[in-house]
């Protein structure tokens, strides 16, 4: 679960990134958050992955309480979250199998565990036949689902998807969707942060909207949440 | 750790140091002058140690007499020169060894050393020099042999003097045998109507103190000049390192992001640096012993051979100083490696390591 209690965020040359946000997300929830560039998306994700941290109020994350979080405990809360970066952030030199590889070994999975969990994933994204090549072999719908078989691997509470439609072609832009959703249905709270008015308006999911730094409004399907 | 994740931080370590190998090298390189530097500054100082300590007589401060001197006024020199040495904490000096019988102390750390008995210590030293049996003939003619007259010469044409040999057991604390030194030239003697003036010449006290405080500034300064370039080399090793370690966090800098954003540990990440800079240090101490090794068993022993030879004289000796200090040398260059090696690349993740 994700709850935002008066949250208030300043970045130290003084400029407010949000403003008293109060919001609650439940666990396996699918969430868009939308809002102009400078609005507080980037914010609110990086206050969520404790990138930065709150100037006031009251954050709790999968069981973290984000607002008083001590920085050996950090390494903790990310292990519940995957996240999946606009430009995929994937080791060129690295093949496919690799890469997703790489975010258990760095948590310090057993090689055993690895060999297991990188290939029922890579099934999951679609991509167990390209396990052995290169990202540059890839399409950009291809590298994307790696990115997602990354973010996945460690069994996360949480997927956070900053502009996954951001670098494809609109004909990916659907299959990404449905990854999302599947992955949603694997039980996972799914965040996803966007612009892409198309597909918040197709996939009828609770849409989160910040200007200035504080949500004006909340929606599920067009309707007010509670 | 688990060994799994103890082998794949080093694996990372080691392919750290491939990845940037020039700079590796230039590490290495600037590491290996730093120990060399220290280690040929403690062989040497050690060296200066060992031979000044085998210097003969160091220990000794000798009282020359005058060649005028009456017997009484030689008693008298000896039992000043006694009671000086009485309270000198720096002179075994047991009472019991006293003998009321014998007007001048004997004692084996203070004793009169006869003209008679320089000459005989003078004929042993250079027995094997031809030009002493023209010398010996011409002065031994006089010389009654099977008695001594006491205390004065008895040959008169013997050349040299009298003297007091005064022997410290401990020269730890020079400054002792300097204030030592200090109170016999202002000792007095009695002449024959009866005014005391000063008994010795300051040319007439024969000791190492001068030497010794020479030795000791010039050992200092070298200890001093050591320690500063060890500071200097080490500060520039790990500004070294430190670049070297920087490139490899630069070039994996999208890397350590994702690692910190996957939940992996501030160690983990910080690890394979710390190990390419442990593999730097470990190399550097590794080739600076053997290197060391060779300047001391082949340079410094075949330096000191080749002047030894020369002189004629062993005015100089290597000492054993490998075989008593090849551990602590290792240990040493080991622990600079390391020390520069973790310190640097702790400091280059600093920027990278933050929540």
């Amino acid at each position: 679960m994700i709850k935002f209690e008066n949250v208030s965020m300043e970045y130290s040359n003084g400029t407010a990134a949000l403003n008293n946000v109060s919001l609650q997300i439940n666990d396996g929830e699918f969430v868009f958050i939308v809002g102009h560039s400078g609005a507080g998306k980037t914010t609110l994700t990086k206050l969520l992955i404790c990138e930065e941290r709150v100037s006031s109020g009251r954050l709790e994350v999968n069981g973290f309480r984000l607002d008083k979080i001590r920085s050996w405990k950090i390494s903790k809360l990310r292990r519940t979250m995957g996240v999946v970066f606009q430009d995929f952030k994937l080791f060129e030199k690295m093949t496919v199998y690799e890469n997703v590889a790489f975010a258990m070994r760095v948590v310090g999975a057993k090689p055993s565990l690895i060999k297991k969990r990188v290939p029922f994933f890579l099934d999951i994204v679609g991509l167990g036949h390209k396990s052995d090549s290169f990202p540059s072999e890839l399409s950009g719908g291809e590298k994307q689902r790696v990115a997602f078989a990354r973010a996945l691997v460690n069994n996360p509470d949480t997927i956070i998807a900053d502009e996954p439609t951001g670098n494809v072609d609109v004909d990916l832009t659907e299959g990404i969707m449905e990854l999302l959703v599947k992955i949603n249905k694997l039980g996972k709270t799914v965040l996803v942060v966007t612009h892409d008015m198309n597909i918040i308006e197709q996939y009828k999911k609770r849409v989160i909207r910040i200007e200035g730094g504080s949500i004006v409004s909340d929606q599920i399907g067009g309707e007010i949440a509670e | 750790m688990k060994p799994s994740v103890f082998f794949y931080n080093l694996g990372q370590g080691f392919k750290g140091v491939a990845r940037n190998s020039v700079m590796s090298t230039a590490s290495i390189l600037v590491l290996i002058a730093c120990m060399i530097l220290v280690g040929t500054f403690f062989v040497v100082i050690d060296t200066i140690d060992r031979n000044f300590n085998a210097i003969d007589d160091l220990n000794v401060i000798e009282v020359m007499m005058d060649k005028d001197y009456s017997e009484s006024q030689i008693i008298e020199i000896g039992e000043k020169l006694s009671s000086i040495c009485n309270d000198s904490p720096i002179i075994d000096w047991s009472s019991d060894q006293w003998t009321d019988d014998i007007v001048i102390p004997k004692h084996e750390n203070f004793k009169y050393v006869s003209p008679d008995e320089h000459f005989e210590l003078f004929k042993d030293k250079y027995q094997n020099q031809p030009w002493l049996d023209a010398f010996t003939d011409e002065h031994e003619g006089d010389h009654d042999e099977g008695t001594h007259a006491g205390i004065t010469s008895s040959m008169q044409d013997n050349p040299l003097r009298g003297s007091f040999r005064i022997t410290f057991i401990n020269l730890s604390n020079f400054d002792e045998v300097v204030k030592v030194r200090n109170r016999i030239d202002s000792i007095t003697v009695t002449d024959a109507n009866g005014t005391e003036h000063d008994a010795i010449a300051t040319e007439d006290i024969k000791d190492y103190a001068e030497l010794y405080e020479n030795v000791m500034s010039i050992k200092n300064a070298l200890y001093v000049a050591g320690l500063w370039l060890m500071v200097i080399f080490l500060i520039i090793s790990l500004f070294v390192i430190m670049n070297t370690i920087k490139l490899g966090v630069f070039a994996r800098r999208n890397e350590i992001t994702f690692m910190r954003l996957c939940g992996a540990t501030k160690s983990f990440i910080r690890m394979p640096f710390i190990v390419e800079g442990v593999i730097i240090g470990t190399i550097s101490a590794a080739i600076s012993f053997g290197i060391e090794f060779y300047l001391y068993e082949y340079l410094l022993k075949g330096i000191v051979q080749s002047a030894t030879g020369t002189s004629g004289v062993a005015a100089i000796t290597a000492g054993d100083f490998w075989s008593d200090y090849a551990i602590l040398v290792g240990i040493g260059f080991l622990a600079i490696g390391l020390f520069a090696g973790i310190v640097s690349s702790s400091i280059s993740l600093k920027k990278y390591l933050k929540a």
